[in-house]
């Protein structure tokens, strides 16, 4: 059984807080109580963003250092950062529902965050693909650093070409003018889920760790094994 | 050797396997026609649709299926041929530059002629068509960079080929609207200088990091 | 559905979700560590 430590354990209290603060506040004068899913739906989509941000920097520190925690860090960052991508479109989808009465509309922060999706899930699709460790944190590194670079021209592209197209009025999930109650619980929300990021951010790490040992101790042969001792006379077998 | 010499010779090399191998023009190709073909199967011949929807299908065409295009045989350049070219002291960015010249040449020829078919089946209604001269290219040449991008950072993956479009299609996303956007500019008529700004600096930045990550990605890939 | 059935559906997906992961990293450093 694992120790738990302190920073798994602030984790879980934030997030009960969060939880608990979340379903006592008074509904929302607009949007009742499915203002309620904007707690969940607003920290996930925050930490999608920060997940990404964190690969990316990442990506690019290992390409400076060539030190196998940055390596590690994109790693875990994609997995969680996939995690909360997936939950920031599940809740904005269960949101836009009752509200909207469609699943989807094609607002530009809904199609980016689906474009993330795919960048994250492309990024794992790829290191799953390579086995050297080295090999593997150098193309990632890559890729992470290609998305820097590119990520920027698709958001400005995605959000110029929505606003050609999208009515003028529309609306946003997260009002600016919130009450105050309603304003903490969701700031209460968006601090539990960095800190269950930073707990998870933890776990992931040092299971790459682990995963990497046990991965170089399974299928390397040793290298002694290549060297026969000599034969003298007979026919050689080796 | 200067690099741009480097570049052309290599260039030179690969579209003459290519052309040998016949993987762009006797698969890839055909198999953007028939795409185009099976369209309307799917979403009816109503002309008035097809119309609309032709140039949108034929950039989505563009881009799922071009990415095969920068993903041919002829473009992983691996074992013992990338070791002599190591060995000789060729640039790792002329290498790119080589594939990624080479994939835009096959890539507009692939625009081009799965463009005929596009006319031919959905009879688009498009002013000033004399830009697509602009258009095609730009979004050949943005997609040719990004793709000989990720097939080298998945050179060797077993899943490389199916690996490979994953990875470009969000990358891509500015080149499908800047070409899909300045298409439907045409049709409706309207200025499309902005679209193929978008077009001209998603190309250019690309390319930048295309050449900046040609040795890093050298120094990662045994 | 009710508004607080969207509130249920949301709440039980990420919390769960977020419990579940949690859980599954736990099993592969059993596995890893073994």
């Amino acid at each position: 059984m694992t120790r738990l430590r302190p920073l798994d354990l602030a984790a879980v209290g934030t997030l009960l807080t969060a939880l608990a603060t979340g379903l006592v506040v008074p509904p929302d004068a607009v949007q009742g109580d499915l203002q309620r899913i904007m707690y969940v739906h607003v920290p996930s989509a925050w930490l999608a963003y920060l997940s990404f941000g964190i690969t990316l920097v990442a990506s690019l520190t290992y390409l400076a250092r060539r030190s196998m925690r940055w390596d590690r860090m994109a790693a875990a960052s994609v997995e969680i950062g996939l995690v909360f991508t997936g939950l920031a479109l599940a809740t904005g989808m269960i949101w836009g529902k009752p509200v909207w009465g469609v699943w989807w509309t094609w607002d530009a922060r809904l199609v980016l965050t689906a474009v993330m999706f795919f960048t994250y899930l492309g990024y794992l699709a790829l290191r799953r693909g390579i086995d050297d460790p080295a090999r593997r944190a150098g193309r990632s590194a890559v890729y992470g650093a290609i998305a820097v670079i590119q990520i920027p021209i698709v958001h400005f592209s995605v959000v110029w070409w929505r606003s050609l197209h999208q009515p003028p009025t529309v609306l946003r999930p997260d009002e600016p003018q919130m009450d105050a109650p309603l304003l903490f619980a969701l700031l209460m929300a968006v601090f539990a889920f960095t800190v269950v990021y930073a707990a998870l951010m933890r776990r992931r790490m040092d299971l790459e760790v682990l995963e990497q040992v046990r991965a170089t101790e399974i299928e390397q042969p040793v290298a002694g094994a290549a060297v026969a001792p000599p034969r003298l006379g007979g026919v050689a077998d080796v | 050797m200067n690099i741009r010499r480097q570049t052309a010779i290599l260039l030179r090399r690969e579209l003459r396997s290519e052309l040998r191998a016949g993987e762009v023009s006797l698969v890839a190709i055909p198999f953007g026609a028939i795409a185009m073909l099976l369209v309307p199967m799917a979403v009816g011949t109503d002309t008035p649709l097809l119309v609309r929807i032709g140039p949108g299908i034929f950039w989505s065409v563009v881009l799922l299926f071009g990415v095969v295009v920068t993903q041919r045989q002829t473009a992983d350049v691996g074992g013992p041929q990338l070791d002599l070219l190591r060995l000789l002291g060729v640039d790792p960015a002329a290498r790119f530059a080589a594939t990624a010249l080479a994939g835009a040449a096959l890539l507009l020829a692939f625009e081009l002629v799965v463009g005929l078919v596009t006319v031919v089946l959905y009879d688009p209604a498009l002013d000033d068509p004399i830009w697509l001269a602009a258009i095609l290219p730009a979004a050949a040449f943005g997609l040719a960079v990004v793709g000989t991008l990720a097939g080298n950072i998945a050179a060797g993956v077993g899943t490389r080929v199916t690996l490979a479009p994953l990875l470009v299609a969000p990358l891509a996303i500015p080149i499908l609207l800047g070409a899909a956007q300045a298409t439907e500019g045409l049709r409706l008529g309207e200025s499309i200088l902005a679209w193929l700004l978008l077009l001209v600096i998603t190309d250019l930045v690309l390319a930048a990091a295309g050449v900046l990550t040609a040795r890093p990605l050298e120094e990662a890939a045994p | 559905m009710s508004d607080w059935g969207w509130v249920t559906l949301a709440y039980g997906a990420v919390y769960g979700t977020l419990a579940g992961y949690a859980v599954w990293l736990a099993v592969r450093r059993g596995r890893a560590a073994r």
